[in-house]
């Protein structure tokens, strides 16, 4: 017997016979305890004979109805744990049915239900309430559907009387589901393979479930007067055929009888559900009941409710169910914003780190970097241009400022070299920039002279000078592959401002030519 | 063939899927308003998340990773940079500052001329072309004196530390004045750009 946590309430039994209230601690090793068990009559008075469903709900549920005071004294006669109440009706109060239905979108369930279920419950929906719990069954092909109902007016007349009482309804359920859950916590090992019934005075109570939903639900009652012979008409193999029906292939391995009289019911029993074994139990002493009453059992089942394991059961008054979808909701707001937090939380995290590492990055940049300054923000590209540009300039200042090749050392090495018979009259030189490429003009020195040498002894001089200046120092520039030193003689006379004068002698011209191509 | 899915993954796929049925069923049936107050307390929780921790941390990271791929950039190029900036500014050192823009030459020739003992008869105004991020500066000058006076005050003019060069000369004897020659040269330097000059 496993325990499930949740909320301790009263649980009330409600038949137009009796009325009990039990309230119940589930103990050490999840054994149920009955604190507190309160029964009183009705008074109500009953009509014989076969009566149409929920058909007493209008005065019963009456504020003229007699069990109202009995009610109001018995809550108050108690201190009781709980204020909170789960509401167990009769099957004259209630309807409960099991049936299978073709499979449907969960889309639509709230709209096929209801009307696949009118099928089989003989009421007008108009003034009832009612709740569902559905499965789906055959490989997902149909739908199990437990379906239940009652008056919308009872629950309205219960909710009210309870509050007057100082309690809360919490749940309104139909009896069989109570059984069911007594059942199925007490005797949970192959729970869903057996069928109970239970004896209590001169009635009886069948249930036989599946998979937690009481599939079929039978109360007989037999007159105290009744021979055994009558009592035998338990018809458990039609209980088990109309399982069948709508499950199909449900096995059951025994038929459990718990209550007044088990044993004698056991021989008759076993004979009519041969060959499905019949066992007996006791349920009431595991609910910690003292005697097998029905009423105590079912209202102390139903006390049970939430606080046991078991499948989700309707509660046709909608309190619970209304509870319940603000708990989904809640639920599921809550776990896709803890995801979404979580996420956001991993990737905070996972930033901080990513951050941290950055950082140790940026530090160990930043040194690299600390002296360029001028280059903060600049994107690659515009380094490299500007790298380039720095090296172009470099480039073009270098060949400006290392091509010395002065000019006063060239004439104090003519001064020295030229052969006295020849001397200058005149320079012409020019050496201009190269700052690009189209600034490519050639370097030249013209020097100009005379001599009163003519013929072989004049080329011989000249030619001397002019070697003398290719192997100058100072000429060093204008040598080969780029540079080239040159003369010329003329043979013809210069002319002389002083041609006329006596004694004048006519001289002749010469040019040593040096040029140098740039690179 | 579809990727196998562990059991974990079926469960937490079933998980979500149902989620998702149940939400839409339950805004189906109910409409916006059971969802009121849980999102009342998620959605600015959320926000609160997002704008408090996450937010910060990410454009904080964001900025630090453009500042990094900024910083490799530069960090690339640094040592080239530097190596450049450093040699060009070596070269630099040699020309004239670009402040004695208009009196650095006309202060170079008064100044050896005198040194030299030579006068100068006339000087031209003073040239500026700018060429490839350069400005040339040019002045022409012409005397009459003798050819070791000429030759003394050339090789003082070129030997300034400051780059100079004599991009023209002319000279010729004079026959009327015998060991006298007239001259006419032309001085040029180059000043780097304003701003940085060649480089930049």
């Amino acid at each position: 017997m496993a325990k499930a946590a949740g909320q301790s309430h009263l649980g009330i039994y409600i038949s137009p016979k009796e009325i009990c209230i039990s309230q119940v601690k589930i103990g050490k090793a999840s054994k149920p305890e009955v604190e507190h068990l309160v029964k009183f009559p009705t008074n109500f008075p009953v009509k014989e004979g076969m009566l149409r469903p929920l058909s007493l709900n209008h005065e019963f549920f009456n504020e003229k109805a007699p069990w109202l005071d009995s009610f109001k004294q018995a809550v108050k006669r108690v201190s009781w744990g709980s204020s909170s109440a789960v509401v167990t009706l009769s099957q004259h109060f209630s309807i409960l049915r099991y049936f299978v239905m073709p499979a449907v979108d969960r889309r639509f369930w709230s709209k096929s239900i209801p009307l696949e279920s009118k099928k089989y419950i003989p009421v007008s929906f108009d003034e009832v309430v009612y709740d569902y719990c559905a499965v789906p069954s055959d490989g997902g092909k149909k739908l199990g559907v437990l379906f239940g109902l009652t008056q919308r007016k009872s629950v309205e007349f219960l909710t009210e009387t309870l509050k007057s009482a100082g309690l809360t309804l919490a749940a309104v359920e139909a009896t069989p589901l109570s059984l069911e859950r007594a059942s199925g916590f007490l005797d949970s090992e192959g729970h869903d393979s057996k069928g109970y019934v239970h004896f209590s005075e001169n009635s009886s109570y069948m249930v036989f479930s599946h998979s937690g939903y009481p599939v079929l639900y039978r109360e007989t009652e037999t007159d105290s007067g009744g021979t055994m012979s009558e009592r035998k008409r338990l018809d458990i193999k039609g209980a088990v055929q109309f399982v069948d029906r709508y499950v199909g292939g449900k096995d059951y391995k025994a038929v459990m009888l718990s209550g007044d009289g088990c044993d004698v019911w056991q021989g008759s029993v076993a004979k009519e559900a041969a060959p499905i074994p019949v066992e007996t139990w006791n349920i009431s002493a595991l609910m910690g009941l003292k005697d097998n009453d029905a009423a105590a059992l079912f209202a102390s089942a139903a006390a049970m409710k939430g606080r046991v394991p078991g499948p989700s059961l309707p509660d046709i008054s909608g309190v619970s169910t209304a509870a319940n979808l603000e708990k989904k909701v809640q639920s599921y707001v809550w776990n896709i914003t803890f995801l979404l937090g979580g996420i956001l939380l991993l990737f905070s995290i996972l930033g901080q780190t990513r951050l941290f590492m950055a950082s140790s990055k940026v530090s160990s940049l930043r040194n690299k970097v600390l002296n360029v300054p001028e280059l903060d923000g600049l994107d690659p590209d515009t380094i490299k241009s500007k790298i380039t540009t720095m090296q172009t300039g470099g480039q073009v200042l270098q060949g400006l400022v290392s091509d010395v090749d002065p000019f006063a050392p060239k004439m104090s090495a003519i001064a020295d070299l030229i052969p006295a018979e020849l001397w200058v009259t005149g320079f012409s030189y020019s050496n201009p920039f190269s700052l690009s490429e189209a600034q490519s003009a050639e370097r030249e020195f013209r020097i100009s002279g005379e001599t009163f040498l003519k013929g072989q002894s004049k080329s011989r001089l000249v030619d001397a000078f002019t070697s003398a200046v290719k192997k100058s120092e100072a000429f060093k520039a204008f040598t080969p592959p780029f540079g080239a030193v040159d003369s010329t003689t003329e043979e013809g006379g210069v002319d002389s401002p002083f041609a006329n004068d006596p004694g004048h002698r006519p001289t002749t011209s010469f040019a040593v030519v040096c040029r140098l191509k740039r690179k | 063939m579809g990727e196998q899915k562990t059991p974990v993954q079926e469960k937490i796929k079933s998980y979500f899927k149902d989620m998702l049925a149940d939400i839409l069923i339950i805004y189906g049936e109910k409409g916006f308003a059971p969802f009121k107050r849980p999102l009342t307390i998620a959605g600015p929780s959320l926000l609160l998340l997002y704008a408090a921790v996450y937010s910060p941390i990410t454009s904080k990271l964001a900025k630090t990773q453009r500042s990094i791929i900024s910083m490799e950039a530069v960090a690339q190029y640094a040592d080239e940079y530097e190596s450049a900036k450093m040699r060009l500014t070596g070269l630099q050192r040699r020309l004239p500052r670009i402040a004695d823009k208009g009196e650095w030459l006309n202060y170079l020739l008064t100044e050896t001329s005198r040194n030299a003992g030579v006068s100068i008869e006339s000087r031209s105004a003073q040239n500026e072309t700018e060429v490839s991020g350069y400005l040339v500066v040019s002045r022409e000058v012409s005397t009459t004196t003798t050819y070791a006076l000429l030759g003394k005050w050339l090789a003082d003019i070129e030997n300034s530390p400051i780059f100079v060069r004599i991009t023209d000369l002319q000279m010729s004897r004079q026959d009327s004045s015998p060991g006298m020659v007239k001259a006419s040269f032309t001085i040029s330097t180059v000043f780097p750009r304003l701003g940085g000059g060649g480089g930049s």
